[in-house]
């Protein structure tokens, strides 16, 4: 836990203002595009930063990492397409 | 002697992923739990481009400021949550117990939130099995979507009320509220794909 001394609580509302900021600009620009990389963007700064993600040990990293984007990838791949099939 | 034995062994488990087995614990029930929101993003996603009837316009159902609000108010307590959980780590007790209890409130006005746009929603008509909008679908998915998401709020309230009340002036866990931090981080971060994916997209 003595990662905590790295950030500072400044650093944690500008991480606040740029959620905000991809926020408006998911709700007022819409596009697909725009929707799919403010997510992954927004999910990034709150696992990495507000989890403290990417201060722990690269083990923990890719244990969660991988454990959820596979999974969810494979469940997507073999959902999805069949759904624009039908 | 005992004492040897007993902190022995706690330092082999913690080699692997180098935080304490509670940490190591949360970030698994949270992997699971993701999984759990993906399945139901996937099968939504699945449902929504199979439906015949066509799936309404979020935008002429809900009030996309009401909803954009929502979503400011649960970024909001993250971040105070992160404030929290480093006021205590910095043993700063006064600020800790302050961020906690604010964190608890904005969480408490989130669900309050979400109460008032259920009462909407249900007044409009909508039901689980339908609604007069088009896909019955689309009511079924937001009651199950947006129901498990505030049953998490609700119970992250609650870890959160239990956290502070186990705080003093002069002594806070650090650990357990880096905990606490975590369940919530992830409420919110489950809250970013629902309201792209259900209200958005």
């Amino acid at each position: 836990m003595s990662d905590t001394s790295t950030t500072t609580y400044k650093s944690y509302w500008l991480a606040w203002f740029c959620l905000l900021l991809i926020t408006l600009a998911m709700v007022f620009i819409g596009s697909k595009p725009v929707l799919a990389i403010g997510m992954m963007v927004k999910a990034l700064i709150i696992a990495l930063f507000f989890m403290h993600l990417a201060f722990e040990k690269k083990s923990l990293i890719y244990s969660v990492g991988v454990g959820i984007l596979v999974t969810t990838a494979v469940l997507v791949v073999l959902l999805v397409p069949d759904g624009r099939a039908m | 002697m005992t004492h040897a034995d007993a902190s022995a062994p706690l330092d082999l488990e913690q080699s692997s992923f180098n935080v304490s087995w509670q940490k190591a614990m949360m970030w698994m029930f949270i992997i699971t739990d993701a999984l759990l929101f993906s399945g139901y993003l996937a099968s939504y996603m699945f449902t929504r481009l199979a439906s015949d009837v066509g799936w309404p316009d979020q935008a002429s159902v809900f009030s996309m400021n009401f909803i954009t609000l929502m979503t400011f108010t649960l970024i909001t307590s993250s971040a105070t949550m992160a404030c929290a959980v480093k006021a205590a780590t910095d043993k700063d007790h006064k600020a800790a117990r302050k961020y906690l209890l604010l964190t608890t409130l904005i969480g408490l006005a989130f669900l309050g939130m979400q109460a008032i746009e259920w009462s909407h929603f249900i007044g409009d008509g909508a039901r689980l099995t339908g609604n007069p909008w088009g896909a019955p679908a689309f009511s079924a998915y937001f009651f199950m979507m947006t129901g498990f998401h505030g049953t998490h709020v609700l119970i992250g309230v609650i870890i959160l009320l239990i956290t502070f009340l186990h705080t003093t002036p002069v002594r806070i866990d650090a650990g357990k509220v880096e905990l606490a931090g975590l369940y919530w981080h992830f409420v919110d971060l489950v809250w970013v794909f629902i309201f792209g994916c259900f209200y958005l997209l």
